[in-house]
């Protein structure tokens, strides 16, 4: 072993662990080289200098202060948002956040397209005007009677896309 | 990782509060007394604590655990306690550093003096190593830590660490040599 390899290596074991075999091999240039074992003499004399300090501790108490007043400071971090955004992170909530939106997507796509046009196609298929009986008036009624063709007609040209425009547009006219 | 610390950072995601106290009663004492080391007084390393314990709260739900928890707590406690090293601390700017720990009850009153003597040198010898080395020396002296990990908490090469030390204890060998002979 090198010298300069001898002084990396002195520091390392004398703060912390070291591999067994180069500990050995740094013990055995020490025993030969007295240069790096007046250094290896000093650098342990320093490291424990800077240990005889002891720890700094708090007192019991003191920790119980700092417990509390974490919670608070947390807590007046978690309002609002951040309670929510933590709430929905985690994953127990998370899933059924997810489950949750799923049932309203279904819902409202329910709501928006399927309802809608089986609402139409019983007007179709059915008398319209006994349909709409119940929810408007006879006199109204009896003001649109063509419901039934004006339903027809639409229903044809969404329901055939085969239809080119310009013959739907010159068969209306 | 740690498997405790592990199992901890899981039950945190799932919800349970109780998870981080238990995290922050684990670690609490050593990112107290890193930040201790470092900075002057107790009311800074106190405040620093808090501020580690906050930010990983903050965090915590998007640790990966790519490096350890200790690593990146470690890592946190030391950028803070820099930061607040370099606004200059308030023990710093009210002239109020204190330097000596609570002496246990039954001390010899000659000796403790003396130990506050040997601590307020030891402290104002590592307070006057560039901020980067003083951490390094702290992570590696008081806390033990191998140099791999004071490189990752660091941000650096495990190398600069080796570098790093060995000119601060140049240093420190200096600074000490009135209070070693005295020894
Ligand atoms: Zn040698």
């Amino acid at each position: 072993m090198k010298c300069s390899e001898a002084r990396d290596l002195i520091l390392e074991s004398l703060t912390g662990t070291t591999p067994p075999d180069r500990r050995r091999a740094l013990l055995a240039h020490l025993q030969e080289c007295s240069s790096c074992r007046r250094e290896a003499a000093e650098k342990e004399e320093t490291v424990a200098t800077l240990r005889a300090v002891p720890e700094p501790r708090l007192q019991g108490d003191l920790w119980a202060e700092f417990m509390v007043a974490l919670d608070r400071r947390i807590a007046e971090e978690m309002t609002g948002w951040r309670w929510l955004v933590r709430l929905l992170r985690t994953p127990r909530i998370a899933w059924g956040a997810a489950a949750a939106t799923s049932v309203v997507v279904v819902a409202l796509a329910v709501i928006l397209f399927v309802w809608p046009f089986s609402q139409s196609e019983r007007a179709a298929n059915d008398d319209a005007q006994a349909d709409l009986s119940g929810l408007v008036t006879e006199s109204v009624v009896q003001s649109i009677p063509s419901m039934t063709t004006v339903l027809t007609s639409w229903k044809a040209g969404l329901s055939a896309p085969d239809v080119s425009y310009e013959l739907v547009s010159t068969g209306g006219r | 990782m740690d498997a405790e610390d592990q199992a901890l950072v899981q039950a945190f995601k799932r919800g349970e509060e109780s998870a981080f106290a238990a995290l922050v009663i684990k670690y609490r004492e050593q990112v107290y007394r890193i930040a201790r080391r470092m900075l002057h007084g107790h009311e800074d390393a106190f405040d620093v604590a808090q501020e580690v314990f906050i930010r990983v709260h903050r965090a915590l739900p998007r640790f990966a655990g790519r490096s350890a928890l200790r690593t990146w707590l470690y890592r946190i406690t030391v950028n803070l306690s820099l930061d607040y090293a370099s606004r200059g601390s308030r023990a710093v700017l009210s002239g109020l550093e204190d330097l000596e720990w609570t002496p246990a009850a039954n001390d010899d009153p000659v000796e403790t003096a003396e130990r506050n003597e040997l601590a307020r040198t030891v402290k104002t010898t590592i307070d006057a190593l560039p901020p980067r080395q003083r951490a390094m020396v702290v992570l590696r002296v008081y806390q033990d830590l191998p140099y791999a990990e004071i490189a990752r908490i660091m941000g650096c090469a495990e190398g600069t660490v080796k570098a790093t030390m060995f000119a601060a204890f140049g240093k420190l060998r200096k600074a000490l040599a009135p209070v070693m002979e005295t020894r």
